[in-house]
C-alpha cells in the first residue's frame, strides 16, 4: 500500500517543465549556389530531415546539416515544415539512431558556420533564420510563419 | 573460435572509438565522434504474491514475489558513433539491463561498420540490431515509444536482440511512397533462465527478410525470420531438465523391443524437450498510422518451432493513442495463443514404474505454453525536450497451462489467473 502511495506522489510531482513557446520566425532552407537543387517541397525537405531519403531525383547523396538540438530555430523549422514538435522529433530520431538504422545529421548551432559549410559543399543543405540569409547561398524553400 | 573473433572485433571497434579525437566544432561538420545514450528508470508493482511477470525471456526475476521491482524495466544504453566519411560509419552501443546472462558481450547491442555506397543502399557488418518486427531493434529505447515496454505477449518471448553478421537494406522511392527491402544474416546469442541455471541460446543460420512501405502517416512491415538453436542445457542443469532428458533416452532404449508404445512416446518427449537443433520460423505483419496526433499501431505474428518446448504460437496487439500537447494517453490489447496443444499421456508407463517420469516430462512441455492476454491503459507525459514520464496499468489474464511468460507458483498451472500491474517509468535521452 505504501508503494502505491509513493507512485501516486510521484505522479503528482510538481511540473517544472518549461512551457516555452517556439519563437516565431520565417525559416529558409538553403543550399550551395551551384547545387543541382533549385526548388524543394516541404515534403521533400521533411523526408531529408527525417532520415527517410538521402537524395532527391536528379541529385547525388545530399549532406543534411542540422541546427542546435534544442534550439528555438529547430523548433520553428519542424513546426513550419511538418507540424512536429521537438519532443516528437527527439522521439522519432531516438528510434532511428539507437536502432542504428540512420545516424543523426551533423549539426551547427552557429549560422555563420552553417553558411560557411553550405558554401564549401555543393551537396549540402541547411536552414537558417530568414533574417540571416544572404546571396552567398540559394534558398530552395521558404517556410513562412503565419501564426 | 567465432566468439574469439567477435570479441576481438568488439575490442578493436571500441578501442578505435576510444582513441578517436573528441567532438569539436570542426568535427561536427562531418559528424565526428559522438557519444549519446538513453535510459529508463522504471518501477513496477503487481497484486500477486504467487506470479512474477517478466519483460522478456532473458530475465530471471528476483525471488521476492509480491513486491515491486526496479529491475524489470530499468536500463541504460550508451552509444558511440564515428562518421569516418560521408559513406562510412562506426557505431557501438552497450546496454546495461537486467538479464540472466553474465557474458560481457551480451551487453553489447551494436558494434558495426556501416557503408552507404549509394543513396539507396545501406550495408552494415558486425553486430547489428535484430530487425524482424516493427519494434524489435528498439525494445530497449523506452523514449522512442509511448507505452512503458514493448507488449510482453508480442515481444517478451523473442530470444534475439542483436545479430552477429551483416545486413543490407535497399530503398525504392515510388511517388510519395517508399519501399524498403532488407535482408539480415548471421548468428545470435542470449542467456535464458531454465530452472536454477540457464540456457545459452546459440542461434545459427539466422536469416531475416523484411519489406516495408511508408507513405504519408502510414507504415507497414512484413517480415520473415528463421534460425536454429545449437545449444542444450548443460548436464546437471536446467532445474533437472538435463537429467529428465537423460532418463527419457534410457527409457526409450530400454523399452524399444518390449514396449514399443512407451519407447515411441519417450523418444518423442525427448525430442520435443530438446532445445538443441530446435528450428524456429517467424512470420510477422505490422502497421502504424501516425498523423502527429492519432497513433494506431498493431502487429500480428505466427511462429513455429520444430521442438515444442520452445515457446511459439500466434500473437498480436493493437494500440491506440492520441497526442495532445505534451500528453499521449493510450490503450492497448495484446494476446498470445500457444502453437502446441495441451500434451497428455499416450501410453501407460506404470507397467515400467515410470509414471512419474512421464508426468514430469509432459508437465515441463506444457509449462512453456504461452496463453495470456493483457489490457493496458496509460499515458506518456513529455515534460521536457528529452525526458518523459509514463504510467501504465496492465490487466493480464493467464489461462490454464499458459504460464510460459511468467514465473509462478507451480500450483497455479491448471488454474486461470489474473494480475494487475502498475508501472511508472522515467525515460530520457542524453
Amino acid at each position: 500500500m505504501k508503494r502505491f502511495r509513493l507512485l501516486l506522489a510521484l505522479l503528482l510531482f510538481p511540473c517544472w517543465a518549461a512551457l516555452s513557446d517556439p519563437a516565431r520566425a520565417d525559416v529558409f532552407v538553403v543550399v550551395h549556389r551551384d547545387s543541382p537543387l533549385r526548388e524543394l517541397t516541404p515534403s521533400q525537405v521533411s523526408d531529408l530531415y527525417l532520415g527517410r531519403s538521402r537524395s532527391l531525383p536528379g541529385s547525388e547523396a545530399i549532406l543534411v546539416i542540422e541546427r542546435g538540438q534544442d534550439s528555438s530555430l529547430r523548433a520553428s523549422f519542424f513546426r513550419l515544415l511538418n507540424g512536429m514538435s521537438l519532443k516528437q522529433i527527439n522521439a522519432y530520431w531516438a528510434r532511428l539512431q539507437f536502432s542504428g538504422q540512420v545516424l543523426p545529421p551533423p549539426n551547427f548551432g552557429d549560422s555563420k558556420l552553417l553558411l560557411a559549410a553550405i558554401r564549401s559543399n555543393r551537396l549540402a543543405i541547411g536552414y537558417i533564420d530568414a533574417s540571416e540569409a544572404d546571396d552567398s547561398v540559394s534558398v530552395v524553400l521558404r517556410l513562412r510563419d503565419t501564426q | 573460435m567465432q566468439d574469439t573473433v567477435l570479441r576481438a572485433f568488439f575490442v578493436a571497434l571500441v578501442t578505435l572509438l576510444g582513441v578517436l579525437p573528441a567532438t569539436t566544432v570542426q568535427a561536427q561538420s562531418t559528424g565526428g565522434l559522438r557519444f549519446s545514450g538513453y535510459g529508463t528508470l522504471g518501477y513496477v508493482q503487481d497484486n500477486r504474491n504467487d506470479i512474477v511477470a517478466i519483460r522478456d525471456v532473458s530475465q530471471r526475476p528476483d525471488s521476492n514475489m509480491g513486491s515491486g521491482t526496479w529491475q524489470r524495466d530499468s536500463r541504460l544504453g550508451i552509444q558511440a558513433e564515428y562518421r569516418v566519411s560521408p559513406v562510412v560509419d562506426l557505431v557501438a552501443q552497450a546496454v546495461f539491463r537486467d538479464q540472466v546472462s553474465t557474458h560481457a558481450t551480451h551487453a553489447i547491442e551494436l558494434a558495426y561498420a556501416g557503408f552507404k555506397p549509394t543513396p539507396q543502399l545501406d550495408v552494415r557488418v558486425g553486430r547489428v540490431g535484430y530487425d524482424a518486427f516493427l519494434m524489435s531493434d528498439i525494445r530497449n529505447v523506452g523514449y522512442a515509444y509511448p507505452w512503458v515496454r514493448p507488449f510482453t505477449e508480442y515481444y517478451g518471448w523473442i530470444p534475439l536482440f542483436s545479430v552477429d553478421g551483416a545486413d543490407i537494406a535497399y530503398l525504392i522511392p515510388q511517388g510519395d511512397a517508399q519501399w524498403r527491402l532488407k535482408a539480415q544474416a548471421g548468428r545470435s546469442g542470449l542467456g535464458i533462465p531454465i530452472g536454477d541455471s540457464k540456457l545459452d541460446v546459440k542461434a545459427d543460420d539466422l536469416v531475416t527478410l523484411t519489406v516495408s512501405r511508408r507513405t504519408g502517416p502510414w507504415e507497414a512491415k512484413l517480415g520473415y525470420s528463421s534460425f536454429t538453436n545449437r545449444n542444450e542445457v548443460a548436464p546437471g542443469g536446467g532445474g533437472g531438465l538435463a537429467a529428465l532428458q537423460q532418463g527419457l533416452d534410457t527409457i526409450a532404449t530400454a523399452t524399444a523391443s518390449l514396449a514399443p508404445a512407451i519407447s515411441s512416446e519417450a523418444t518423442d518427449l525427448r525430442r520435443q524437450l530438446s532445445f538443441k537443433n530446435a528450428h524456429m520460423n517467424y512470420v510477422t505483419l505490422g502497421a502504424v498510422y501516425d498523423d502527429g496526433h492519432l497513433l494506431i499501431q498493431g502487429e500480428l505474428a505466427r511462429t513455429t518451432s520444430s521442438h515444442k518446448v520452445v515457446p511459439h504460437g500466434t500473437m498480436g496487439y493493437v494500440a491506440i493513442g492520441y497526442r495532445t500537447g505534451d500528453w499521449t494517453p493510450f490503450m492497448a490489447v495484446s494476446a498470445t495463443r500457444p502453437g502446441n496443444g495441451l500434451r497428455s499421456a499416450k501410453a501407460d508407463w506404470s507397467v515400467i514404474g515410470q509414471s512419474a517420469t512421464q508426468a514430469t516430462a509432459i508437465a515441463v512441455l506444457n509449462s512453456t505454453r504461452m496463453d495470456q492476454k493483457t489490457l493496458s491503459f496509460g499515458t506518456r507525459w513529455d515534460f521536457q525536450e528529452r525526458a518523459a514520464l509514463k504510467v501504465q496499468w496492465d490487466i493480464t489474464r493467464i489461462d490454464p497451462h499458459g504460464y510460459g511468460l511468467v514465473f509462478k507458483d507451480p500450483a497455479l498451472e491448471t488454474r486461470r489467473s489474473s494480475m494487475n500491474q502498475l508501472t511508472l517509468t522515467l525515460d530520457f535521452l542524453f
